[in-house]
């Protein structure tokens, strides 16, 4: 009896174990199972457009893009293709006080994560009212295949 | 290597991503489209009068409405409007002041404008500030585009930095350099602040006490500075804080504009609605208006052009149509400015929802154009002054004699004064002859003049008239008819009468020559009485042969002459028969509210008494038997009767002369004819002239200027006629007329073309 009771406790210990590894896998951005690296990108440069150079619905440009050398250039025609290989954008924003900034980039399983995150302008700064387009333009070495969170 | 396949495997990781974590990024604003379509009827604004490339400016293949095109500018610019003379401080990233669209009409920088940095160099690092100076000031100069007033001068102010951002303290420090600075009308800010705000404390806290109190300051100024600022682009139904604290600041909402942005791009809300990025006016609507402000085309910061989109570009657009307001009216304080403008905004259909378009859409052609009648200022210097007061334009007329008529025309070509709209007292230019018209001497060469004659003294009718081809009349029971022919430019008149009316005597010029009256033909009458308003009363006294007077009044009796005649010579003396009739005339004539038969209303009225005392000789000889010789002359000093607040304010005595010469003889060549030639001088100024105090100028302070307008009344020519007269009297009931008129210099005017006219009649009485 004690031992069915025991094993009912560790039955419901391990169902309560399985769901919490359940929760956690479902439910985690990030995956805590598999062992990530971070990676520092070799170059990157924020900025705002105040002109759309792409359509709303398109958050990046990676190099292999036909366009992306005469992106690259509509941005600034100083930077060279060969310096980097990847633009975001986070769409259009009411005014340049909105900016977007690199949060972090990780490796897992040979896919790079970059976390990116738009920031509000702060409180008791003037910005222009013209409507705006964050972008960072960025070089990753090795960059394959990669996923792109903006918050 | 990176191939397509990787590429998709990006895109579908990416937004399975996003869906799990519920992230905010990726897209977001942009165009939403869909919406009604509105098409804009904003003003007949055909671009006729201001069709350049440069007026295509700030527009694409997207729009379906050019910008200017949307706000009627081109009406304004037919009237003159370019924003000449009118300063405006762009408060922003600076301004590429070497930009060779701008630079011209670029102001030095002053110091401390650039609040960035420190500095005096208020260049622009970032581009948003020069783009907005273009949309204002943009120059007309046949490259590039033009701004909406793009005569008007910039002052750059540099408080945001080359990323766009500034602080509430920068935006305090730049209004103050703005304060001090006289100059300035007009203060641009194409920018804001994050929150909102429900007080006037409140705002001030927001916005910052600096910026709020030194913004309060310049609304203040004797002369204050309009403010326009850009409502934001989050797409709320409130506008920034900076809008909202017009609705708490009666003193800042005096002068203030809040800027919403339609959008005519097929990329963007497009047909005029409110951009979809556009912040509505919200609790700022009294204040607010709307102007595109998607996808306009205007400078950069490097030389060259770029679209940029936000209601930081319809602000300028606003400014710009503030500028052009201010300049056309000068009498406008900056208030009254900013009433004009949010008034004759078109509030109509979609743009009747204040609380997202506030006033509507901006309306230039509206706002340039009278508002109310048009009318005459008199009585005092002082537009909103109670004791001065107002006629509309129809009622101030001036119809000039032919005595002078020429001269008043040569005098006042080209001059101008200011009449008022009825809504705030806008000053407008018309040109002072557009009061003015013409008597004419000529009418009474017409062929409707000669053919008058022909007309029975009872009642007619007219059935058909045609002056170039037959004319024709019949009256109950009497049948006439006549046949009237008009040669090119001269008249050639045919007449054939029958009636049994009789006619006037004037059919045969020639028939009171060789009566008992010596002086009693139409070429010796009295240039002084005026005879033909209507019913003219003449009443004739002859004491004996040696002198009499004559009377004259007419129905309206607005004339009243007397003139004592003296006859020092006589045929019917028989001692003197052979020294012919001579008669010396000294007169006087009082004219109401005219003079020399010059009628006028309103500011150019003139008084009750007008006065003319004149003098004549008349003389008749009988040279030989059937040649007759006639002469008089007629000269006069008139003094015009000046009336209170008139605009004829002075004038010196007017000294006008009149002369007729003559030879007649009868029996010329057979019995019953007669032959006339006449010369003669119809009454002409000598010397004179008015002194018209008119209305040039008016100031912001609401006071008006009056210049001096001295007029000539000495016409340029002298105008003289040649009358011959030939008649035949056929039968006792018949007769037979014909003359022949050539008028040289007619209204004395040098550059009138000679005129003939030539002239018979054949009248037979039943």
């Amino acid at each position: 009896m004690q031992a069915i009771q025991k094993t009912k406790i560790l039955f419901q210990f391990s169902i309560k174990k399985l769901f919490n590894l359940l929760f956690l896998f479902l439910f985690s951005c990030s995956s805590n199972l598999v062992k990530s690296e971070d990676i520092t990108p070799e170059k990157i440069i924020c900025g705002n457009l105040s002109s759309q150079l792409v359509d709303k619905n398109i958050n990046f440009i990676s190099k292999n893009s036909d366009n992306f050398e005469y992106i690259l250039s509509s941005i600034d025609k100083d930077l060279s293709k060969d310096d980097f290989n990847l633009i975001v954008f986070s769409g259009s924003k009411p005014s340049p006080g909105y900016k977007l900034e690199l949060n972090n980039i990780k490796k897992k399983n040979s896919i790079y994560h970059l976390d990116f995150i738009n920031t509000k302008p702060r409180e008791g700064t003037t910005n222009l009212a013209v409507i705006s387009y964050p972008y960072c333009v960025l070089n990753v070495d090795n960059l394959n295949k990669f996923k792109i969170t903006i918050n | 290597m990176f191939n397509l396949k990787i590429i998709k495997i990006a895109f579908f990781i990416s937004f399975l991503t996003l869906s799990a974590c519920g992230g905010g990024g990726g897209g977001g604003g942009g165009a939403a489209g869909g919406g009604t379509s509105y098409t804009v009827t904003n003003c007949n604004d055909s671009g006729t009068a201001h069709q350049d490339t440069e007026y295509n400016y700030m527009s694409s293949a997207f729009h379906s409405v050019k910008p200017l095109t949307a706000i009627c500018a081109s009406a304004a610019y037919a009237r003159g409007a370019t924003g000449d003379g009118i300063q405006i401080a762009v408060m922003d990233t600076g301004v590429d002041a070497d930009h060779t669209d701008i630079n011209a009409n670029m102001v030095a920088f002053t110091n401390g404008s650039d609040v960035v940095n420190s500095d005096n160099d208020a260049s622009d690092d970032e581009g948003h500030g020069s783009h907005v100076a273009g949309i204002i000031a943009a120059e007309h100069n046949n490259s590039g585009i033009h701004g909406v007033a793009y005569d008007a001068q910039i002052y750059a102010f540099k408080t945001l930095d080359s990323n766009g951002d500034g602080t509430l303290a920068d935006a305090g420090t730049g209004l103050g350099l703005i304060e001090a600075i006289g100059a300035i009308d007009i203060i641009n800010h194409s920018w804001g602040s994050s929150g909102d705000c429900t007080s006037a404390s409140n705002c001030r806290t927001v916005i910052g006490t600096a910026f709020y109190d030194n913004w309060e300051d310049v609304s203040q100024l004797a002369t204050p500075k309009i403010t326009v600022f850009a409502a934001g682009n989050a797409g709320a139904n409130e506008p920034s804080p900076q809008c909202q604290t017009m609705a708490y600041n009666t003193d800042i909402s005096a002068v203030s504009v809040c800027v919403v942005a339609v959008s005519h791009s097929s990329l963007g809300t497009d047909g005029g609605l409110l951009a979809d990025f556009s912040n509505q006016c919200g609790k700022a609507a009294d204040y607010c208006i709307a102007a595109p402000g998607d996808r306009i085309y205007s400078l950069t910061a490097s030389g060259g052009y770029a679209f940029k989109n936000g209601t930081s570009m319809a602000a300028p657009m606003v400014s710009g149509g503030l500028a052009l307001i201010m300049q056309e009216f000068s009498s406008l304080t900056p208030a009254q400015v900013v009433t004009r403008l949010l008034s004759t905004a078109n509030d109509t259909s979609e743009y009747s929802q204040t609380a997202k378009y506030g006033h509507g859409l901006m309306n230039l052609n509206g706002a340039t154009a009278a508002v109310g009648s048009l009318q005459t200022i008199n009585g005092s210097n002082l537009l909103d002054d109670p004791n001065t007061s107002y006629y509309d334009l129809v009622d101030n007329t001036f119809l000039s004699s032919a005595a002078f008529s020429n001269a008043i025309n040569k005098a006042l070509d080209g001059k101008v004064m200011e009449v008022y709209d009825s809504f705030d007292r806008a000053n407008f230019k018309v040109n002072v002859s557009d009061f003015f018209s013409s008597g004419s001497y000529v009418s009474q060469n017409t062929i409707e003049n000669h053919m008058a004659r022909l007309m029975p003294k009872n009642k007619q009718k007219v059935k058909h008239k045609n002056l170039y081809g037959n004319f024709s009349f019949e009256v109950d029971e009497n049948f006439i008819e006549s046949t009237l022919f008009q040669s090119a430019g001269d008249f050639l008149t045919l007449g054939y009468n029958k009636s049994t009316n009789s006619f006037e005597n004037a059919v045969d010029p020639l028939s009171n020559f060789f009566n008992d009256n010596p002086f009693g033909n139409k070429y010796l009458v009295n240039p002084y009485f005026y005879t033909g308003s209507g019913q003219d009363y003449f009443m004739t006294f002859n004491g004996n042969d040696t002198y009499g007077f004559d009377t004259f009044t007419n129905g309206n009796t607005s004339d009243l002459g007397l003139a004592f005649n003296f006859n020092p010579l006589s045929s019917t003396h028989d001692d003197k028969k052979y020294v012919g009739d001579l008669q010396v005339v000294l007169g006087t004539n009082y004219e109401q509210n005219k003079f020399l038969n010059a009628t006028s209303t309103g500011v150019f009225s003139t008084g009750d008494m007008s006065n003319t005392n004149f003098t004549g000789l008349k003389y008749k000889k009988n040279i030989t038997d059937g040649l007759t010789f006639v002469g008089s002359g007629f000269a006069g000093y008139t003094y015009i009767d000046k009336t209170k607040n008139s605009y004829i304010n002075d004038s010196t005595p007017l000294l006008t002369s009149s002369f007729t010469l003559g030879l007649a003889k009868s029996n010329f060549i057979k019995k019953n004819q007669t032959l006339g030639f006449f010369i003669n001088q119809p009454q002409r100024v000598e010397k004179g002239n008015i002194n018209l105090k008119v209305p040039t100028s008016s100031d912001r302070d609401r006071t008006v200027t009056y210049s001096d307008l001295i007029v000539d009344l000495e016409p340029e020519a002298r105008q003289i006629n040649y009358d011959l007269v030939f008649n035949k009297s056929i039968t006792d009931m018949s007769n037979l007329s014909a003359n022949f008129t050539h008028v040289q210099n007619s209204d004395h005017a040098s550059n009138s073309e000679n005129q003939n006219f030539i002239s018979i009649f054949y009248k037979k009485t039943f």
